[in-house]
């Protein structure tokens, strides 16, 4: 680096002054160049030799700006004295320029009246202005120092009147005041009180109307100090703070007054503008430090403000009950829920709200403890699985249901969750609970049907739907659901040989069903029912209008699936032919078809792909373009279909070679869940080129998608969370454990814990749901059937291949990730011990052998 | 936070017809063409506590941060308003 040394600085060279020659002009060049003294004493000698004009003149002039000078440095009384020199010495006349504001801001009022009084030299203008100007002057000088103004001077008339009406303000009383200010002139120099009093007395009647009242005053009148204060006052919300905040110490009390602020809660509005000042919301910790330091004479309406942000500062509590009163238990219980929420300590929300919620429910406060079931419920589930829910969650809401059973939509959530969850039973337990206390409620009727059909109830389906179109006739769901009912009563009466219950059923579907689309499918059905000539021809027509090829073969062999009969026959009939590579076309058709399937179509499809796998993997390298063969792939993985997953992911990277998402789905397809320890080196290198070419392109969800395969199964969360006996664990939450990739020794504790109290199963549950099936082989003929040990082996493997300090070895550097080892941590001491005293054990038989 | 109640200028035991009228006025004070902002935070406070279940649970679990009017509202509610003393202003206009 090169030092650059500094060059001096230059000192700039003094411009040459030539001195005149001649006296005047030396003056004429000091007045020009600001030299206001001693032009003023060269101009005095040139006068004192001959009286010119010209130099009298320019002595004014140079006294005109001598006391612009001393005035600018605030030294008002010596620019007066200037000023008036330059009256006497040149005759100028006095009232000019900022005399008077010179006299005025020194506080020479009396000098000021006393000019009025003279009016020697003043124009009738200059006479009225300085009235103008005088009129606060005038208003509050004793009576004495206005004696020198003639009598008929309107500051002298109007005065009377104006204080009078200032009087009239102070004390409320409009009558009064409107008179006294009808006494003052619309000329009068106290003229601007007539709107400022009148705007003063609405400030906090008619906002409105004072903020128009006051914008007819001009700035800087001659009231205004008083003008600014209203000004002020009028501003809507909390503005007038920054208002006040501009006024002097004088205007700020004159403001609080007005707005009716207590002596002793001034400081503390100071403080709240000094805030506002700021520009940004106040934190809830700087609010509560606020207003818990002057608390005293506080209204209850702070008190409820720092009991709403307690959560938010919970170190606070006790400072809050001394100012405020101790806080109910039950209070203090939903604060304490609400601040383990804000710091993501889950379980001690929930065992805080259950608390809570079980006081209210005593209490006789039954709807905020069902509120709080319900929050409570949301707050733990969030967005899962409801096939993942657990009892105790389901209870909160059963439980909240209870307590409020007037909450529709909750009924209503119920009913879908157990629906949702398979369990019918459970939702035709709540849907009855729901339809005795909503009788007649089309949301209810509508679950009922749904619960119905979910339960194959297909004419119960239908005589509820029928009783809701009478409610709603124009609910074209409905409508679509008694057609697809009599559909799926039609394709029972086919699977129990029942053609001509099945034809009159797709008879009566056809009166429902309104696309053509699903006309179609009826027809197909139809064509499904017989095998004679007639039949055939339909489901010929059927394939037809379906699209014919690939997309009508789906749709054949998803009934077929349903149907439960052999799709070989069926397809010979429609005269679909499956050989050949199907075009992009065919692909896109058919994955358009499985994107509008609902999940429980998943085991017909999974039945249905069956025949068709083979021709779609041929189409894999067909004329896709990119956003097509990703969206195929996607609909690939939403469906499980890994092996067409894989063959799409990899003909798109030979053609995309490096696309992030592509790299992922082609992970995914060939590791799935166990990616995080099974993939191989090549792979891993492919992954974090994947993710860094994600993370420039801005894709954050191929970024977290790629991070979510390479981080071990977080198993630990929604246990923990539902867990209903976790008082021991209370201060922990599952995140914490996980948080990085690190394997915290926190962590590594926590799962020895389990398997010492007796909770290995999850240990184990985790092995077999993560790792390779031969993996998890291994390790559980490394344990020999001892299920604490297979627990332990998998938590070293899991130190193992998540590094941090509670590892074994040294996490691999985070660049060149390095591949974690195929095969199992070597058995501690105990489990070689086992394997030698032990015979060996073969495969088969162990086999099974930890299934819980 | 702000204050639902405060917004649309009722109390806070208020019932539901009350905050439904008081909602439907400040609505005909600030339609959305002429104060959008406004607009959103009468409408966003009647979400809150339009019935008693919503005021419940606003009660319960509202956890939003402070505004500055929140402050403000807190320490001057109790506010009388009044005019102010003759000795105050003629002080303020230049009495000794």
């Amino acid at each position: 680096m090169t030092r650059h040394t500094r060059q001096p600085a230059r000192k700039p060279r003094p411009a040459a002054v030539s001195t005149p020659a001649t006296p005047e002009a030396r003056a004429e060049a000091a007045l020009t160049a600001g030299r206001f003294r001693e032009a003023i004493e060269l101009y005095k000698d040139l006068l004192k030799r001959e009286r010119r004009a010209e130099w009298v003149a320019a002595l004014a002039d140079s006294y005109a700006g001598r006391a612009e000078e001393l005035a600018n440095k605030g030294m008002l009384p010596e620019a007066l004295v200037v000023w008036r020199n330059r009256a006497s010495l040149c005759g100028r006349p006095l009232v000019e320029g900022s005399y008077i504001d010179w006299l005025l801001r020194a506080g020479e009022h009396a000098a000021a009246l006393r000019l009025l009084a003279e009016g020697g030299d003043l124009s009738t203008a200059a006479a009225s202005d300085l009235e103008t100007r005088l009129a606060a002057t005038a208003l509050t000088a004793p009576e004495s120092a206005l004696a020198v103004l003639p009598v008929d001077t309107p500051l002298r008339r109007h005065r009377g009147a104006a204080l009078a009406a200032i009087a009239a303000c102070c004390r409320g009383d409009t009558v009064e005041l409107d008179e006294q200010l009808r006494a003052i002139p619309f000329r009068s120099p106290y003229r601007d009180l007539r709107f400022i009093l009148k705007a003063l007395l609405l400030v906090t009647s008619d906002a409105a109307q004072a903020s128009e009242l006051i914008d007819r005053v001009a700035p800087g009148g001659p009231f205004e100090r008083l003008a600014a204060v209203v000004r002020a006052a009028v501003l809507p919300g909390g503005r007038w703070l920054l208002a006040m905040l501009a006024l002097d110490n004088d205007g700020r009390q004159l403001l609080l007054d007005i707005k009716g602020c207590p002596e002793n809660r001034r400081t503390l509005l100071v403080e709240v503008a000094e805030l506002a000042r700021l520009g940004v919301p106040p934190t809830a910790e700087k609010v509560l430090g606020l207003l818990l330091q002057r608390s005293r004479g506080l209204p209850a309406m702070a008190g409820h403000l720092c009991r709403r942000l307690l959560p938010m500062a919970e170190r606070r509590l006790r400072e809050y009950e001394n100012a405020f009163g101790v806080l109910a238990d039950v209070d203090r219980e939903c604060t304490q829920a609400l601040a383990a929420e804000s710091q993501r300590e889950i379980a001690t929300a929930k065992r805080r709200w259950l608390r809570a919620s079980g006081m209210m429910a005593t209490a006789g406060r039954p709807l905020e403890a069902a509120l709080i079931l319900r929050h409570l419920f949301d707050r733990v589930v969030g967005r899962d699985d409801p096939a993942d829910y657990s009892e105790a969650c389901l209870g909160w809401l059963q439980r909240s249901v209870e307590l409020d059973p007037d909450d529709r939509s909750t009924h209503l959530r119920l009913i879908q969750i157990h629906r949702q969850r398979k369990d019918l039973k459970a939702a035709r337990a709540a849907l009855e609970v729901a339809m005795a206390r909503f009788t007649g409620d089309p949301a209810v009727l509508l679950e009922a049907v749904e619960t119905a059909l979910a339960g194959n109830a297909f004419k119960k389906a239908v005589t509820l739907a029928k009783r809701l179109l009478e409610l709603d006739p124009i609910n074209s769901r409905v409508r679509g659901l008694i057609g697809q009912a009599h559909l799926s009563h039609a394709r029972k009466q086919l699977r129990l040989h029942r053609p001509e219950a099945a034809g009159k059923e797709i008879d009566l579907a056809d009166g429902w069903l309104s696309s053509a689309s699903e006309r179609s499918a009826a027809k197909l059905l139809r064509g499904l029912s017989a095998t004679d000539q007639a039949a055939t021809a339909l489901l010929q027509q059927a394939v037809a209008e379906l699209g014919g090829k690939l997309p009508a073969a789906l749709q054949v062999l998803l009934e077929c699936a349903r149907l439960g009969s052999p799709p070989a026959n069926v397809l010979r009939r429609a005269g679909i032919d499956l050989a050949g590579t199907p075009s992009s076309r065919d692909v896109l058709a058919v994955v358009h078809v499985i994107n509008t399937l609902v999940a429980a179509d998943e085991r017909f499809l999974t039945t249905a792909m069956a025949t068709l796998a083979a021709p779609l993997k041929r189409a894999a390298a067909a004329d896709f373009s990119e956003a097509e063969q990703i969206a195929v792939c996607e609909a690939w993985l939403r469906w499980h279909q890994i092996a067409l997953l894989r063959a799409y992911a990899e003909a798109g990277l030979k053609r995309w070679p490096g696309r992030p998402v592509l790299v992922y789905l082609k992970t995914f397809a060939c590791h799935q869940r166990s990616a995080w320890c099974s993939v191989t080196d090549g792979e891993r290198r492919a992954l974090q080129r994947a993710a860094e070419q994600a993370a420039a392109d801005g894709d954050q969800r191929t970024l977290l998608r790629i991070r979510d395969l390479m981080r071990p199964p977080n198993f630990l969360a929604d246990d923990f969370d539902e867990d209903e006996d976790d008082d021991d664990d209370e201060d922990f939450a599952a995140d914490e454990f996980f948080d990085g990739e690190d394997f915290s020794p926190a962590a590594r504790l926590m799962l020895d814990m389990l398997v010492s109290s007796g909770h290995e199963g999850e240990i184990i549950r985790m092995a077999r749901e993560t790792l390779p099936a031969g993996q998890f082989r291994q390790l559980e003929r490394a344990a020999g059937g001892d299920r604490k040990k297979l627990a332990h082996s998998f938590i070293d493997l899991l130190a193992e291949v998540m590094g941090g300090p509670a590892a074994v070895r040294p996490k691999p550097p985070r660049a060149a990730p390095q591949r974690p080892p195929p095969a199992p941590p070597a058995p501690g001491p105990a489990s070689a011990e086992a394997a030698t005293t032990k015979p060996t054990v073969a495969d088969d038989r162990q086999k099974g052998l930890f299934d819980d | 936070m702000i204050d639902p109640y405060r917004v649309l200028g009722v109390e806070a035991g208020a019932t539901d017809e009350a905050i439904r009228a008081a909602y439907l006025k400040a609505i005909r004070e600030s339609p959305p063409e002429r104060d959008r902002q406004r607009f959103e935070s009468v409408r966003n406070a009647y979400e809150a506590v339009s019935d008693h279940r919503r005021r419940l649970a606003h009660g319960l679990f509202d956890r939003s941060e402070p505004t500055l009017d929140d402050l403000l509202a807190a320490v001057s509610s109790d506010f009388a308003p009044s005019p102010p003393s003759e000795r105050r202003l003629l002080h303020l206009l230049g009495a000794k």
